[in-house]
């Protein structure tokens, strides 16, 4: 049960064709740029588009022949799109309404929504008197009010403020995983995709290019867009502030030190990302301001034109892109030892929870 | 630094302005104020009065309950000879009302191409009553409406009504919760200047409906009468008029600064 699509959709010229598997409880992340053709599929699944070719069933029925309105779709659109003259209530309403639902069994719904989802947001207030963070909120009510089988969020953290998305981003977790159906995340930021998803497919230019686990497309980018776009070391952990204002991130497969721009708290929780491209590879052990240097053995080689991603078994593990010259400079085989070194600040660091008893603080970039 | 501005600009705009409020001045200052009274509380003007605002009131419902749907056409439908259609629609605006009250009375006359069939086989005639001054009112009236109505849909975000569509919502709920409310000004400012321009309304009325007190004798056609027989209440009825109008207008002006 859940979603299958196979489809072509056509916008003027531009044509997206796409196999779209997601059971119900799981996230599928759609990576792509802009002009990949992300939108063209989210209108085509709610159905302001029509398809050219193919089906689109959900629970095993064929869902593309019904008009928008008749879709079993819960939509959380780009730029939010709360409706400005209805209430932050009415807007959650709106789904149930519009299918005829009597009023007061809407309101009730929308309530106890809006009392789970977003607990800070007044009922009676006008889209345009809440925050970026808020609006989301609401939307995702109102995407949920309807119990759809089918969650789409088109971009849900494109208008949110930074400190707000970790708050959201848990809650939009959760919502996927319980609220029974499946969920396609349109994405535009790799980490939301890397970090929310179950499964991930890259689109470039309408097609499919790659689609796997996080972990799987992380480690294997199967492109040099896709090494750049998600091939990025990704560290999940628990920060110990350093004396120094550094901090030392605790993940299940070994520390990093990272430098965050404002003080941390023991224990928040955070989400660590560096550049392949960052990471320095030395055949002896460097010398150097660098504060994080690891010794390992290279697991895994592949080189695409000249560049290459060396994959080393470190505590953490570690991807490091260097030219393909260096490689044969340097001896670089699968098997042997190497030291590998990057600088604090090139970890760019997203906390995602705080510590007990510390201010609130927002994303802390390098 | 303020711009100086030229002597021959002050001149100019003085005339400008005196030349405007003169006539109204005039009014004020020939006015029999003494016999106010009789002039308003008369049995004929209070008949134009009502009648004027019955006849203002119906044909701005008319025209939006027309003029509205035909915005929409206008701006969303995909139909052919769109220019052409919104040029003959809005053409009333700019139309002397004369050649408007010929062209109902020659439509819709006793004898005229659609009247005819009317009056013989539905024995309905619109000429010489209050409907025939509804009707002349709404064709001047109406493509206001269109026109206010079209910018204001034209302006609106469509993204609200695709996302409308994918939450359930038919066209018809989408446009009744959502794509109205959003109009909302701009729906105000259309009936506001559709209700002025009708309560001025003077030469397709007297054309199509022709001039009878108590069915088609609205205000500025009493005021046209009475400028022979009883100059002191023209002036009069003339002035509840400047009176309607002024008023219309700042609310008008009211209604322009809500919208921002």
């Amino acid at each position: 049960m859940g979603l299958h699509a196979d489809f072509v959709a056509r916008r003027d010229r531009f044509e997206v064709a796409i196999v779209l598997d997601v059971a119900d409880g799981e996230t599928l992340a759609l990576l792509g740029p802009n002009g990949a053709g992300k939108s063209t599929i989210v209108d085509a699944l709610t159905g302001t588009l029509e398809l050219a070719e193919g089906a689109i069933e959900l629970n095993g029925e064929r869902i593309d022949r019904l008009p928008p309105e008749q879709r079993p779709i819960g939509v959380c659109f780009q730029d939010d799109l709360l409706f400005p003259r209805l209430s932050a209530l009415e807007n959650v309403a709106f789904p149930l309404r519009a299918r005829r639902t009597a009023k007061a069994i809407a309101r009730a719904r929308a309530q106890e929504l809006l009392t789970r989802l977003a607990p800070s947001v007044d009922p009676g207030a006008a889209p345009r008197s809440l925050s970026g963070g808020e609006r989301q909120r609401v939307a995702l009510a109102r995407a949920l009010a309807p119990e759809p089988r089918l969650l789409l969020l088109d971009e849900p953290f494109a208008n949110v403020d930074v400190s707000a998305r970790p708050g959201l981003r848990a809650l939009v977790r959760e919502v996927a995983r319980t609220f029974g159906g499946a969920t396609v995340l349109i994405a535009h930021d790799p980490l939301d995709a890397l970090t929310l998803a179950d499964r991930v497919t890259l689109l470039e230019e309408g097609r499919q290019t790659q689609t796997g686990a996080p972990e799987q497309i992380r480690n294997a980018p199967g492109s040099a867009y896709a090494a750049d776009l998600v091939g990025v070391n990704l560290f999940a952990g628990v920060l110990e502030p350093l004396p120094d204002g550094a901090a030392t991130l605790r993940t299940a497969d070994g520390e990093l030190t990272v430098a965050p721009d404002a003080p941390v708290g023991r224990g928040a929780r955070a989400l660590a990302t560096l550049k392949p491209i960052d990471v320095s590879l030395h055949a002896r052990e460097p010398e150097g301001s660098a504060r994080n240097v690891f010794r390992g053995t290279i697991s895994e080689i592949a080189i695409d034109g000249d560049r290459a991603r060396v994959r080393i078994d470190t505590r953490p593990p570690l991807t490091a892109e260097i030219t393909a010259g260096s490689v044969a400079r340097m001896g670089l085989r699968v098997g042997v030892e190497v030291w590998a070194s990057f600088k604090a600040v090139e970890v760019s660091l997203q906390i995602e929870s705080l510590a007990d008893d510390t201010p609130p603080a927002g994303t802390l970039a390098r | 630094m303020r711009a100086r501005t030229p002597l021959p600009l002050w001149i100019l705009a003085g005339t400008g302005a005196v030349f405007v409020a003169l006539p109204l001045s005039a009014l004020l200052i020939r006015a029999p104020w003494g016999d106010l009274g009789t002039a308003l509380t008369g049995v004929g003007a209070g008949t134009a009065f009502r009648l004027s605002i019955v006849v203002s009131l119906v044909a701005t419902g008319l025209s939006l309950l027309l003029g509205v749907p035909l915005a929409w056409v206008l701006a969303r439908a995909p139909i052919p000879g769109r220019s052409v259609l919104r040029a003959i629609v809005v053409l009333p605006v700019v139309l002397p009302p004369v050649v408007g009250g010929l062209g109902l009375l020659q439509a819709l006359g006793r004898g005229g191409v659609i009247g005819r069939w009317l009056y013989e086989g539905l024995g309905v005639q619109l000429t010489f009553t209050i409907w025939g001054a509804i009707a002349a009112t709404t064709f001047v009236s109406m493509p206001l409406v269109v026109l206010a109505t079209e910018s204001g849909l034209r302006s609106i975000d469509r993204r609200y009504e695709r996302a409308a569509a994918a939450l359930g919502a038919s066209p018809a709920y989408s446009i009744r919760r959502i794509v109205l409310p959003m109009l909302a000004p701009q729906l105000a400012a259309g009936a506001v200047l559709a209700w002025a321009r009708a309560l001025g309304e003077f030469g397709a009325t007297i054309t199509f409906a022709g001039n009878f007190a108590g069915r088609t004798q609205t205000l500025p056609l009493a005021v046209y009468e009475a400028r022979l027989t009883d100059p002191g209440g023209a002036i009069l009825l003339s002035l509840l008029l400047v009176a309607l109008s002024l008023g219309v207008l700042v609310a008008m002006r009211d209604r322009i600064t809500q919208a921002r």
